[in-house]
């Protein structure tokens, strides 16, 4: 199995570790199959993300994909967010390429993204 | 520590070969390129070499010469034993037990035997990884034709209680195999002694080549042929042998079994020195497997709040090599179905890191793994979306 260089990177450096007290919302997603868990903290402003933090706790693409969404995510709308920060988006910034096994962890971070959005907008 | 130095902790998986192994091997490879089975004089030499090596492996496990047959390794070895045994004793039964947690080439075996009809019991296991004794009492009846129980568990090191297993198999007329992959080396095995009918064995776990291992039958035992082609091997399993892996293996299994206690000694020195280091540099861990009951060769921890893989690939990036669930289950995304049927939860297997060590591995190598380790925990557990508390303190 192999992980891109970007991918690594990004796990080797991650972005936006940490939480945000007070966030406007938080979407958290569990797998309890696999025994994941990913958070993403929002702060916005006029509709605007303006600050995205996120927590996992899961394997290397995994804790990849959801730093990858943090940034992203800083400086869109809460609609443009919901729409263009998908799983096979978050792969292409990681080097385009993730085995099948591991898609899931993409595809954790865009459920993730979705559910701060509409936990913002419940409010 | 230099730089650049690799600290191999994942000895479970593979071994590196010996240098008395290597050359053996490269020897045999410009020497000895006859075919063993032609009859001009360099396939006699390769026979000859073939036959030395029986010698060999049947006296590592107390065997005879002519109960031991060469394999591509021990996944064949299992799937031969199982589904050979099956189809060649269907008149007097189609039931076969084993446990749960067994190796993926047994599993699958009896997998694809219960497909063809066959019934399958998968004994339980206990929190430490021992089978439920009762439990393979009660599943015994007329129809049962094989047992397969391993010797010793490859994910924590859990050994079972293979004498009063075969014993029991004994009592009950139903052929015993154990794959004892794992076990080579580190547990003394005399199949009279125990009782086996059959033992799979590979090459690469104990300094030998990767791709050849053996399959011991206890003469009399009723088994079909796995590999169809020439009369190779007494006409048990078809296909030209690879006599340097061979010549490979007999050197290696010589070595790993002349000193077994000696060998186990150290290794529990290394094990017990590598548990008392990581629990005063790390809190909230936790060792999976039975205390007493096991290779001293495996340590298996839980980190908690850290997930496995990240914790592996951080150790990966100075130089550090360990394992998370078994190697052949890497790459696949579920916690390791042996920690879970051991009763731990999927959050607690996921954050499981195997060290496996060998007789070469060094409390300076001990030393600076924990130290990485310790550092890579820490890192991930301050990215985990898992809180971790000690006395109502989050840490």
């Amino acid at each position: 199995m192999e992980y891109t260089e970007e991918l690594l990177n990004e796990f080797y450096n991650p972005a936006n570790v940490g939480v945000i007290k007070a966030a406007s919302a938080v979407g958290k997603i569990v797998d309890d199959e696999n025994g994941e868990i990913m958070k993403i903290y929002i702060s916005v402003e006029k509709n605007k993300i303006v600050d995205a933090k996120f927590q996992t706790y899961g394997c290397v693409p995994s804790i990849a994909c959801s730093s990858m969404a943090t940034k992203m995510m800083i400086g869109l709308t809460l609609e443009e967010a919901a729409a263009s920060i998908t799983a096979s988006a978050i792969v292409k910034e990681l080097g385009g390429k993730l085995s099948d096994t591991k898609t899931r962890s993409a595809e954790m971070a865009e459920k993730a993204v979705k559910a701060a959005v509409k936990n913002y907008s419940k409010k | 520590m230099e730089k650049n130095k690799i600290v191999y902790l994942d000895n479970a998986a593979t071994t590196a070969m010996s240098n008395e192994v290597y050359c053996e091997m490269i020897d045999a490879y410009g020497k000895l390129y006859g075919n063993p089975s032609s009859i001009y004089k360099a396939g006699r030499e390769a026979d000859a070499a073939l036959r030395s090596v029986r010698e060999k492996v049947a006296k590592a496990i107390g065997a005879s010469a002519n109960e031991i047959y060469f394999t591509s390794g021990g996944s064949e070895a299992n799937n031969w034993a199982i589904k050979g045994i099956a189809r060649a004793n269907r008149d007097k039964g189609n039931h076969i037990i084993t446990s749960v947690i067994e190796h993926p080439s047994v599993l699958e075996s009896c997998k694809a035997l219960e497909k063809e009809g066959f019934k399958v019991t998968y004994i339980p296991v206990d929190e430490f990884g021992v089978i439920k004794y009762s439990e393979l009492v009660k599943a015994i009846g007329p129809n049962t034709i094989l047992i397969s129980i391993m010797t010793a568990n490859n994910e924590v090191g859990t050994v079972q209680p293979i004498k009063a297993i075969a014993e029991l198999a004994k009592a009950n007329d139903v052929i015993f195999h154990t794959d004892a992959v794992q076990a080579i080396g580190q547990i003394d095995l005399n199949v009279k002694d125990i009782g086996i009918d059959m033992l799979s064995i590979s090459a690469h776990k104990f300094n030998g080549p990767k791709g050849v291992g053996a399959l011991y039958i206890k003469k009399g035992t009723k088994i079909q042929k796995f590999i169809d082609g020439g009369e190779q091997q007494r006409n048990m399993r078809a296909g030209t042998e690879n006599v340097a892996a061979i010549v490979g293996f007999g050197k290696a299994i010589e070595d790993a079994t002349a000193n077994i206690e000696e060998n186990t000694k150290y290794l529990k020195s290394i094990r017990k020195y590598f548990l008392k280091t990581i629990s005063e540099a790390i809190h909230n861990i936790q060792l999976n497997g039975h205390n007493t009951q096991r290779l001293q060769s495996i340590a298996s921890i839980s980190f908690e709040g850290a997930e496995g893989e990240a914790v592996l690939m951080m150790l990966d990036r100075e130089g550090i090599y360990v394992s998370t669930g078994s190697a052949c289950a890497s790459g696949s995304n579920k916690p390791s179905y042996v920690l879970l049927a051991m009763g731990k939860d999927a959050e607690t297997a996921a954050s499981t890191v195997r060290f496996s060590f060998s007789k070469n591995t060094t409390k300076e190598e001990i030393d600076y793994a924990v130290e990485e380790i310790r550092k890579a925990v820490k890192k991930i557990r301050s990215i985990s979306a898992v809180r971790i508390y000690k006395n109502k303190v989050e840490l």
